[in-house]
């Protein structure tokens, strides 16, 4: 119990200390704290012992939502209905969780109150061959990112079924839409400290949640002209050539996970994930941008 | 009972989770302003204020045009009056990069056209009426096409003719030029026709002419916008035209140029230029070679602006101007019905001589 208020209260003090100007965001992220502590708090504890070694490999499928506004190139809010496929593995030890993830999602793209937009060109050539051309201005994104992780457990024993343990990621990040239209892309590749909490409420089931935010990035965003040129860089030489290391300041992107696992039997498992990613970017013009997803994965252990 | 209670706190805890985020998008991404004709009019201005990077070497007032067009803006007025309306603060630019786009699939693309006068009336050109591929490569035997926009055949005596639409994948060209360069070599002249380069990507267009360079040589110094002042600008980037392949071309080389050559044609042209060994024929560029993305409006119009300064040796600007070409030649649309590319033979004949 002491351990829960030390954690719950840890994790508000990250909160506040996000500094966040919007009293209203405050408390929906206050709001999502107590649920996730409540969530656990309710259930039983089971004396069963961990594995004192553990590796789990796994795929994750599923569908999510991305929203942003990138103001150095639109006002326009963009959003994605992208499928998501995860590669993820997991081990883990008396004392330490390594963690490592592959992530991708592909969808398309489009300003989100104007979603069928039709461009209609008329071209004419010089022996009077007239032609008129309609066709949807759309748009598509692919977001990818890799990360590795390492935590200490810091709050379980052989015998507990409640974990806590902090540690670091390590994780590069690349928004990568495409259309008629340059905003919303960045590459991050950032160092995070992270909590995670695991509780096995019964042999089969186990919830997680993990709590993540990036002190220092080196992030890639296109300048304030928008565009890549420059001379001899090839086009993604061009993109990279702008890159500068950044801090919460000019890059917050706090993260917050949320975990339902299933264990089938000792070798099988499955889950569901739920992520939250929020991204503010300062630099060269702001860029808000929101990405949700829901996973559910298929693991196995050995 | 337990397990019951777990499923439905874990099903509340999800669910309550996405729910709670998708209902407070507008606390974490912000929101659009009303998509009324009055706000994209302002859009599309501070737009062009912001980014805009050729207010100071035009020579333009941009807040006198807004107080000039304002006046005719308000909520009611319909999609074709304010594309009328922006289209026409565009022509005062004389920029041919610039296009508006309306996406309500019954208004044009207008593009900022080259612009010209004719018999005392301002028009933009919308039709090229000097060039035509497949009469040019009528001339030519065994033309080949080596990647999406470079193609070259023999033409008479020992030339060649090269053909570049555009200049984008540059991997592609390097791996291209490379093969091709030999073949080049052993031609008493080449020909390299732009008449139809209408863009791509400058420094794929600066590889290409280092394929042609004798040594190396400053051609162009560019800065783009970097803030909301008109005098904001980076630091001037210097770009150098040098020998790239093994083996670069030096004989004897004609550049055909057309009002339709333009952006990254144009300083593919201005490198290529630098050289003695090379001559230019045909009529003046678009004027047209800065950087230019799109930006959009809260209609969901898109609309593209020029970013930068591109400056030849010497500072000279020519946006908006175009270069001019060593030797004048047209060929009509008369002559294109005919077959006869009039350009195209008066550089052949030039290497002749």
């Amino acid at each position: 119990m002491d351990l829960w208020t030390t954690s719950a209260s840890n994790f508000l003090n990250r909160i506040r200390s996000l500094q966040l100007k919007s009293e209203k965001m405050k408390l929906i992220l206050t709001l999502v704290a107590f649920l996730i502590t409540g969530l656990a708090l309710a259930q039983d504890y089971e004396n069963r012992p961990w594995m004192s070694l553990e590796n789990r490999i796994g795929l994750a499928f599923g569908i999510g939502s991305v929203t942003y506004l990138d103001k150095n190139s639109s006002p326009l809010i963009y959003q994605s209905r992208p499928k998501n496929v995860r590669l993820f593995y997991n081990l883990e030890s008396n004392t330490f969780l390594f963690s490592f993830d592959l992530d991708v999602k592909l969808g398309n793209n489009f300003p989100k109150y104007h979603k069928d937009r039709t461009l209609y060109f008329q071209e004419e050539d010089y022996k009077g061959n007239q032609e008129d051309k309609k066709f949807p201005a759309g748009g598509s994104l692919m977001a990818g990112r890799i990360s590795v992780g390492a935590y200490y457990k810091i709050a379980s024993t052989q015998e507990s079924t409640f974990k806590v343990a902090v540690g670091g990621r390590i994780m590069n990040e690349l928004f990568y839409p495409q259309g008629w239209n340059t905003g919303g892309m960045f590459n991050s590749l950032s160092l995070s400290p992270e909590a995670v909490t695991q509780h096995r409420i019964n042999e089969h089931h186990q919830v997680t949640a993990a709590l993540r935010i990036p002190l220092i990035a080196l992030l890639s965003r296109l300048p304030y002209d928008n565009t890549v040129s420059a001379p001899v860089k090839k086009q993604v030489e061009g993109f990279f050539h702008h890159s500068g290391w950044t801090g919460p300041s000019k890059f917050l992107a706090p993260a917050l996970a949320l975990g339902y696992n299933y264990q089938i039997n000792t070798r099988w498992g499955a889950g569901l994930n739920y992520e939250l990613n929020w991204y503010n970017i300062q630099t060269p013009q702001p860029m808000k941008a929101q990405s949700q997803s829901l996973l559910a994965n298929f693991h196995h252990q050995f | 009972m337990k397990r019951k209670n777990f499923m439905c706190s874990l099903a509340f805890a999800f669910v309550s989770s996405a729910f709670i985020m998708a209902s407070c998008e507008e606390e974490l991404i912000g929101s659009e302003k009303a998509n009324t004709p009055t706000n994209n009019f302002e859009q599309f201005w501070a737009t062009f204020d912001e980014h805009y990077g050729m207010f100071e070497v035009k020579n333009i007032d941009w807040k006198a045009i807004h107080d000039q067009f304002k006046p005719r803006v308000n909520d009611q007025m319909t999609d074709e009056t304010l594309y009328t309306l922006l289209s026409e603060m565009i022509v005062v630019l004389n920029d041919n990069h610039l296009n508006l786009y309306p996406t309500n699939g019954e208004l044009p693309v207008f593009p900022g056209g080259v612009l010209s006068y004719r018999n005392g009336e301002l028009k933009i050109l919308k039709v090229q009426e000097d060039y035509d591929l497949e009469v040019a490569k009528s001339y030519t035997e065994a033309y080949t096409q080596v990647t999406e926009n470079i193609g070259y055949g023999k033409l008479p005596d020992n030339l060649i003719y090269l053909n570049v639409k555009g200049t984008d994948g540059m991997k592609e060209i390097e791996k291209q030029m490379e093969k091709m360069m030999p073949t080049l070599a052993g031609a008493r002249g080449v020909i390299i026709d732009i008449r139809g380069f209408y863009g791509g990507y400058d420094p794929a267009s600066q590889y290409l002419a280092g394929c042609f360079a004798q040594s190396k040589k400053l051609y162009m110094t560019t800065k783009k916008r970097n803030g909301p002042a008109h005098t904001d600008f980076t630091e001037p980037a210097a770009w150098y035209v040098e020998p790239k392949t093994s083996k670069s071309y030096t004989k004897p080389v004609i550049v055909l140029s057309s009002r339709f050559t333009q952006s990254a044609g144009e300083t593919f042209e201005l490198a290529l230029r630098q050289f003695d060994h090379v001559k230019v024929v045909g009529d003046t560029t678009a004027g047209s070679f800065s950087d230019n993305p799109n930006f959009e409006l809260y209609n969901g119009w898109m609309f593209s602006v020029s970013v930068g300064d591109y400056r030849a040796p010497g500072d000279i600007s020519y946006e908006g101007y175009g270069m001019p070409p060593d030797v004048f030649s047209k060929t009509t649309k008369e002559d294109l019905l005919a077959g006869k590319d009039v350009t195209l033979e008066k550089a052949i004949g030039m290497l002749h001589k």
